[in-house]
């Protein structure tokens, strides 16, 4: 558009990036807290008690009698043994018919009634049955970072395709700014400390750079998670849109399992055995999770799935014959280097092998990515205060400023409202764990109005001391309304709860340093915004 | 873990001398001294090395793949963080 | 930024953004079906490749997009090459159909 590579780019980075970048700004803040997911879990169910050290050896056992008793007939059983961070406790889920009595009801009813049932349970190492965690009903870290890309009130296929559109602005938006930003390398650190546009410039430039690796990798990854729903085509047309085809090639990129029931009732190897053949090798400690396919069937074969810190392979495929326990097969999942590329990507993007210390970089990368698209979209509302001082505010000006108001502090506002709720809502209500986002979307609506019908940079302060407030009182609510309070974490060592809380503390200093600062700059203001009237007088 | 911590060191003083190697931002951290010739270069060779080292520490832990991943989230943080100290901590 | 806000500027963007939206994006998979087809090695594998770039191609094209000069050299060639890629696609697939 313009003469210049530079200016047109610099164009389609200022808008491409602004145009969601209150939306891109809600991914990031729910995507970054969701490194943490797990550890969130923990502080908002403070009532379910934690595990430590079962082996992988209790875990099948207890799975097995469950399963056996209640699911010996559905056509697949996953176990995952409690194990790791991400994996607290014994998960269970099978898929298919259940017990042979609601089968024989099914079939009474209608036989086309006879939907597969499919089961889920968390199970209690202890009792061997499934764990009561009704006592308070919440979303947990869970349904937090599952925000991050399904938007929470949007319909699936809707909000896949919105966050696949966004995440394609975002890289865009990257790849132009990098093109802007030439001199990437000797730039480095140029941050001039003088007050209004060119300083917010330097801060949006500083935190992207420094964190340009991680947001590259995060917004590509991003977009091959979203591959099947945004670039289907290729695939569908290379087959000539014969779509039984297409769905064959992409099963030669994997090693998938489909076991066909032989239709005579057959007994299922001890899981013990299979664990026991496991343990001499080097990664049993990697087992991710075993399958068993057709368990009440002479066809049934069981999976294992050993999967490595970032590696291509996707998992180790371990397949035994479900009547001997013979080792059938010993191999990688994934078949295709691109798709091994694609799952590299995947666990970058995920995380899960990073242990503590990689944990906190990734949270403040998230960091940098959300203080990125902040001050971003700040600089843009920086630029042209110099010009709507002369010509006085026009509409889109003040929506753009009261939606970075109202986003940017006030998300994180709603956020804290979200564990307010978690602590504050009575344990027995009826939809308990959907009011707790409720009551966040509630605030964060409350938090866009509110700037609305303030000065803006009076709306500012007042919004970072709310925001302040509302971390500071998470550790008193805590306090008050559980044991898991700072005064029994400490002591006890226990980093995961003392860390929510601490982390709250620091966010809530952090947004009263903001105010403060915020309030300095107030009276100087005020008079530009005597002069803003006076000028918008004299234009009307 | 405590590899971690020394690798995150290591890339913080390879960053801090190839920083140093720069005009401008040699006189921020040692208002008193010259950068000559033979300095700029000794700081560039020292600081890259630092860096190898850093990259070297975190591939230890792990692999390579991991720790890779580990000190590009380690060079961000100190870029940052060296940055932020430069503009608002020296004059 | 610098340009006042006239219709004509309003066109020239709002052009650019359904250039952006459709046919650049149709224009990446007729482009990526037509790469399937001809890259030498076997198709499931290609797809896998010309799928796992085709975002940095999109990415590549909308900025081409935002930086052409002319609206119309902008819809001729997003034209053009969506008419060619699946064009030859088209007699490919014919072609392993009648094998």
């Amino acid at each position: 558009m313009n003469d210049s590579f530079r200016k047109s780019m610099t164009w389609l980075h200022t808008w491409a990036g602004l145009v969601f970048c209150w939306i891109l700004y809600f991914m990031f803040v729910t995507g970054t807290v969701g490194y943490f997911d797990n550890e969130i879990d923990r502080w908002m169910k403070p009532e379910v008690p934690v595990e430590t050290n079962i082996s992988i050896d209790d875990s099948v056992r207890v799975a097995e009698n469950y399963l056996r008793r209640e699911a010996p007939d559905a056509d697949r059983w996953v176990i995952t043994p409690a194990q790791w961070r991400e994996t607290p406790h014994l998960r269970i889920f099978w898929q298919g018919k259940t017990t042979e009595e609601t089968t024989e009801n099914a079939a009474e009813e209608s036989a086309e009634d006879a939907e597969p049932v499919n089961g889920n349970e968390i199970l209690d190492i202890n009792t061997g049955e499934p764990m009561d965690q009704s006592v308070r009903d919440t979303g947990g870290g869970q349904t937090l970072y599952r925000m991050h890309y399904i938007l929470h009130y949007l319909d699936r296929d809707i909000a896949y395709r919105l966050v696949g559109v966004i995440t394609m602005l975002m890289l865009v938006g990257i790849i132009t700014g990098v093109v802007i930003h030439r001199k990437i390398f000797s730039d480095f650190f140029t941050f001039r400390r003088q007050k209004g546009p060119r300083a917010w410039l330097d801060m949006h430039n500083l935190m992207s750079i420094s964190s340009l690796p991680f947001q590259l990798m995060i917004t590509y990854s991003g977009l091959i998670f979203m591959v099947t729903v945004w670039m289907p085509g290729i695939a569908v047309g290379s087959y000539g849109f014969d779509l039984q085809k297409a769905d064959e090639g992409l099963h030669m990129l994997v090693n998938e399992e489909h076991v066909e029931r032989s239709g005579e009732p057959g007994n299922l190897v001890s899981l013990q055995n299979i664990v026991e053949k496991l343990s001499s090798r080097d990664d049993f400690e990697n087992v991710r999770n075993f399958e068993v396919f057709q368990p009440g069937d002479t066809n049934a074969k069981i999976v294992v799935n050993v999967s490595k810190d970032l590696s291509s392979d996707g998992a180790t495929q371990l397949v035994f014959d479900g009547m001997t326990g013979e080792l059938i097969h010993d191999r990688p999942f994934v078949k295709n280097n691109a798709v091994g590329v694609a799952f590299i990507m995947i666990s970058l993007h995920e995380g899960l092998f990073a242990g503590p210390f990689v944990r906190w970089l990734y949270f403040f990368s998230g960091l940098l990515g959300t203080g990125m698209i902040a001050t971003g979209a700040i600089y843009w509302t920086q630029k042209r205060k110099v010009k709507i001082a002369e010509t006085g505010p026009d509409r889109g000006y003040q929506f753009v400023e009261s939606l970075n108001i109202g986003t940017i502090v006030g998300l994180m506002t709603a956020l804290a409202a979200y564990f307010w709720a978690n602590r504050l809502l009575p344990l027995g209500m009826e939809g308990r764990a959907d009011w707790e986002v409720h009551c966040m979307f509630i605030i964060w609506g409350l938090c866009l109005l509110h700037p609305v019908f303030r000065p803006k940079l009076n709306a500012w302060m007042e919004q970072c001391w709310v925001a302040s407030l509302a971390f500071l009182a998470i550790p008193i609510v805590n306090l008050l309304t559980t044991d898991a309070h700072l005064f029994n974490s400490l002591p006890e060592g226990d980093w995961v709860l003392a860390g929510f809380d601490i982390v709250a503390i620091a966010t809530g200093i952090g947004f009263a340093i903001a105010a403060l600062l915020l309030k300095n700059r107030l009276p100087k203001t005020q008079i530009v915004k005597g002069a803003l009237q006076q000028a918008h007088a004299q234009g009307s | 873990m405590l590899m971690y911590v020394f690798a995150f060191f290591a890339a913080l003083l390879g960053s801090v001398l190839l920083c140093g190697a720069m005009q401008k931002h040699h006189r921020q951290l040692w208002p008193n001294s010259r950068l000559t010739g033979a300095k700029k270069w000794s700081m560039t060779i020292s600081g890259y090395l630092m860096l190898a080292l850093s990259i070297a520490l975190c591939a230890a832990v792990t692999n390579f793949g991991v720790g890779l991943a580990a000190f590009f989230g380690i060079v961000s943080a100190t870029i940052f963080g060296l940055a932020v100290y430069l503009s608002f901590a020296t004059k | 930024m610098a340009t006042t806000i006239t219709p004509r500027y309003r066109w020239l963007v709002f052009s650019r953004i359904m250039a952006a939206l459709i046919p650049a994006f149709l224009l990446i998979n007729t482009l990526g079906v037509a790469l399937t087809l001809l890259l030498p090695v076997a198709q499931h594998s290609a797809i896998a490749w010309v799928t796992l770039f085709s975002f940095a191609g999109y990415c590549a094209l909308v900025m081409w997009i935002f930086h052409a000069k002319s609206l119309r050299l902008i819809w001729s060639s997003l034209v053009i090459v969506i008419a060619v890629t699946s064009g030859l696609s088209w007699w490919f697939i014919q072609m392993g159909n009648a094998q």
